[in-house]
């Protein structure tokens, strides 16, 4: 660890959603991946630089990897479990596409995480994240966090608020399925710690990812209150006990701070 | 190198044992995870799962994480002796194993008796609390994120209020809590090392400069050796860092008896200032304690009661800023503890004050809510027998209803909590909550639909 890093110098996570990506590996087939119960799929890491990565630089970016995948599994609540893809990689973000998604749905995979190395000399990697049930309503559901330096006990403290990807899976596959009831407290929670890490000061929200931090909100929010709207066509449905807001959209009930 | 490790895979492995005072401890190390057990005489378990090693293409099982998984249980279990009925068993594969076989998914289930393949399952109403993580190495530090589960075998931890002749149940927001990442200095793994070889040896006297043995181990051999006297250890005292214990020889009907250093510390400061967790682990398992007495129409000492909720406080003053979900479940641990006490005004109030706290922390809980709400009426009904402004109540209760994921309960605090207000003679009027308002809510009520719990 350089003095740099162990004094704990502003670690940089940029959230943004891939529109274009350098060219990486081949994406194959998980080799491990069957069974109907839900799946985070966990690819390798590589490096995709010219300049090939060390061991201590591809460890750090596994470790990280490693550290937010627990994080993930344990917010499952048992409703996912961790599948390793060894040998899977995706060569770029249009590796994702649409037949892919449908591939990856069919398969009942929530999430898939890989990292990379991406300039060995600057430190730089990225961790990717597809969020395989916001393909249809925020595409294109693949966000990439990228690290430049920073010591590993921030970055895996940032990292742990990557939780924030299960309910928000978990609720968006529900929805999908047409369990409005069931999708509605995660999506809520989704949506509150999404806003949490939007509102963070300590470190405050990187100002190249607001924009999609802020989007993928906005859409938590019109998704959450669709939910809302077709769970009360049910007249037996507890979200009978809302109301509407002014616009007659609904939002997520908060039952702190009233007071 | 060989003989740290023979050291460091000696066998502690303590028994249990009824004491005068009916007290109960047992500890065992390095038990098998593909043949997870519990002390069944405990009332609450401890068990620790070895901490995965990332950063490797696969996480994967190794000698540090099974040695942290060792301090950790040494450490909990030393600073809960005062509770009584305790087992603590640290679990751990071949270095190198699956990771798999040892990762909570696996184990839980097995000790909750879900799927088979514990040889000795929590008893039904007992407490266990199950401990793993995640930890990576680079240069001198060592980083680790801890997790923790707690649960009483088949048993809610929803709590009961009754208010005038209406029932009302809450429980805490999660029983499974993630905390921040700690670092530690690789070069305390000196101290580690030493504090593990106290733990391994068994003193003449309490102190580390007495003649001292390494423990006898059997434990390997008799694992599955059914009607075989169960190896282990009968704690007979604990003098501060101390565990005065007793054990049948192996082989013989005679018994030993000697001291263990059961409080490792990391270079002079105790286990628990470089892992605020142990405190939320010690303050759970006083928290579990106060539950299981409940169970049996008792409680916990005010001393033990007091114990637990200071532990619960000192994670939360230390972790409050990084780690809001699980400060907020300690507060709500220490507020229940604080209510199942004697039920005084003073006792209502302080746990009104921690629920009230969890609910800043976490304002979009519904079980935060619930818990800080029906605390807020219980002490209005006590000290006023009215609630002058039952809206913003409602309203909470009615989010509640919406977002919690027992329906059923939720449903019926609100219901219940309406009645309440309606129950009040005809001359009570609520300040923005009129009588036709709340006959309003109930009807909506009566419509909804109510999953069995």
């Amino acid at each position: 660890m350089t003095r740099a890093q162990a004094h704990g110098f502003p670690l940089v996570l940029f959230f943004s959603c891939i529109t274009s990506s350098p060219l990486w590996g081949q994406l194959i087939s998980c080799p491990a991946a069957s069974g109907d119960a839900y799946k985070i799929f966990v690819d390798d890491v590589r490096s995709v630089s010219s300049t090939p990565a060390s061991t201590s630089q591809a460890k750090r970016m596994g470790g990280l990897r490693d550290f937010i995948v627990e994080n993930l599994r344990t917010m499952s609540k048992g409703r996912a479990s961790v599948v390793p893809c060894v040998g899977r990689f995706p060569s770029d973000a249009s590796v994702f596409t649409d037949d892919e998604f449908d591939s990856l749905d069919r398969l009942r995979v929530l999430l898939e995480v890989w990292g990379a190395v991406e300039d060995p000399v600057r430190e730089q990697g990225a961790l990717g994240f597809v969020l395989v049930p916001a393909r249809q309503v925020s595409p294109p559901a693949v966000f990439v966090f990228r690290r430049t330096g920073g010591s590993f006990l921030s970055q895996a403290g940032q990292g742990a608020k990557l939780q924030v990807f299960t309910p928000v899976v978990l609720g968006l596959i529900d929805f999908q399925n047409l369990k409005y009831e069931d999708a509605i407290p995660n999506l809520c929670e989704g949506q509150h710690k999404l806003t949490d890490i939007i509102n963070s000061t300590n470190p405050g929200p990187d100002p190249q990812s607001l924009p999609d931090q802020k989007k993928l909100l906005a859409e938590l929010r019109r998704i959450t209150s669709d939910a809302i709207t077709k769970a009360r066509s049910d007249p037996g449905s507890r979200y009978q006990l809302l109301k509407p807001d002014p616009d007659h959209t609904f939002s997520c009930p908060v039952a702190g701070g009233l007071q | 190198m060989r003989t740290r490790f023979t050291l460091l895979r000696a066998v502690l492995w303590a028994a249990v044992t009824s004491l005068a005072c009916n007290t109960a401890f047992a500890m065992r190390a390095h038990q098998d995870c593909r043949d997870p057990s519990v002390f069944q005489g405990a009332d609450v378990n401890i068990v620790v799962l070895p901490y995965v090693s990332t950063g490797n293409p696969s996480p994967v099982l190794n000698e540090l994480g099974q040695r942290l998984a060792l301090l950790i249980k040494l450490d909990a279990f030393a600073h809960v002796l005062d509770y009584g009925s305790l087992g603590a068993t640290q679990m751990e594969v071949t270095p190198g194993a699956d990771v798999d076989t040892c990762i909570p998914q696996v184990v839980i289930p097995k000790l909750l008796g879900q799927v088979p393949g514990a040889s000795i399952l929590t008893p039904k109403g007992k407490g266990l609390i199950i401990v793993w993580g995640v930890l990576y190495e680079e240069g001198d530090d060592i980083i680790l994120q801890s997790y923790v589960r707690f649960v009483r075998q088949d048993t809610s931890e929803s709590i009961g209020f009754q208010v005038a002749q209406y029932q009302f149940s809450a429980q805490p927001s999660s029983q499974v809590v993630a905390f921040t990442p700690r670092a530690l200095k690789k070069s305390l793994l000196a101290q580690v090392e030493a504090s593990y070889r106290r733990a391994d040896l068994v003193h003449k006297e309490p102190r580390d400069d007495s003649e001292g043995q390494p423990l006898p181990h059997p434990v390997a051999k008799c694992i599955a050796c059914a009607g075989e006297l169960t190896p282990g250890y009968e704690v007979i005292e604990k003098k501060g860092e101390w565990i005065h214990v007793r054990w049948m020889i192996p082989g013989s009907e005679r018994q030993s008896d000697g001291w263990i250093h059961a409080a490792g510390s990391f270079a002079g400061e105790s286990l628990d200032s470089v892992l605020p967790e142990l405190h939320f682990i010690q303050g759970c398992v006083g928290y579990l304690m106060q539950r299981i007495a409940e169970a049996r129409q008792s409680r916990l000492s005010k001393a033990l009661a007091a114990e637990a909720i200071g532990e619960l406080r000192q994670y939360q003053v230390a972790s409050e800023s990084s780690d809001k979900t699980t400060s907020a479940v300690a507060l709500e641990l220490s507020g229940i503890i604080q209510l199942l006490q004697n039920g005084e005004d003073e006792d209502l109030i302080t746990a009104q004050k921690s629920f009230d706290a969890a609910l800043t922390l976490v304002p979009y809980d519904p079980d935060a809510a619930t818990l800080a709400s029906l605390t807020q009426v219980r002490v209005l009904w006590r000290t006023k027998n009215s609630i002058p402004s039952p809206l913003p109540i409602a309203d909470r209760l009615t989010n509640a209803a919406a977002l919690s994921l027992n329906t059923k309960a939720a449903v019926e605090n609100l219901r219940n909590y309406l009645q309440l207000l309606l129950s009040a003679p005809p001359s009570v009027e609520y300040e923005k909550m009129p009588r036709e308002a709340i006959r309003e809510r109930l009807e909506v009520l009566a419509k909804v639909r109510v999953p069995p719990s």
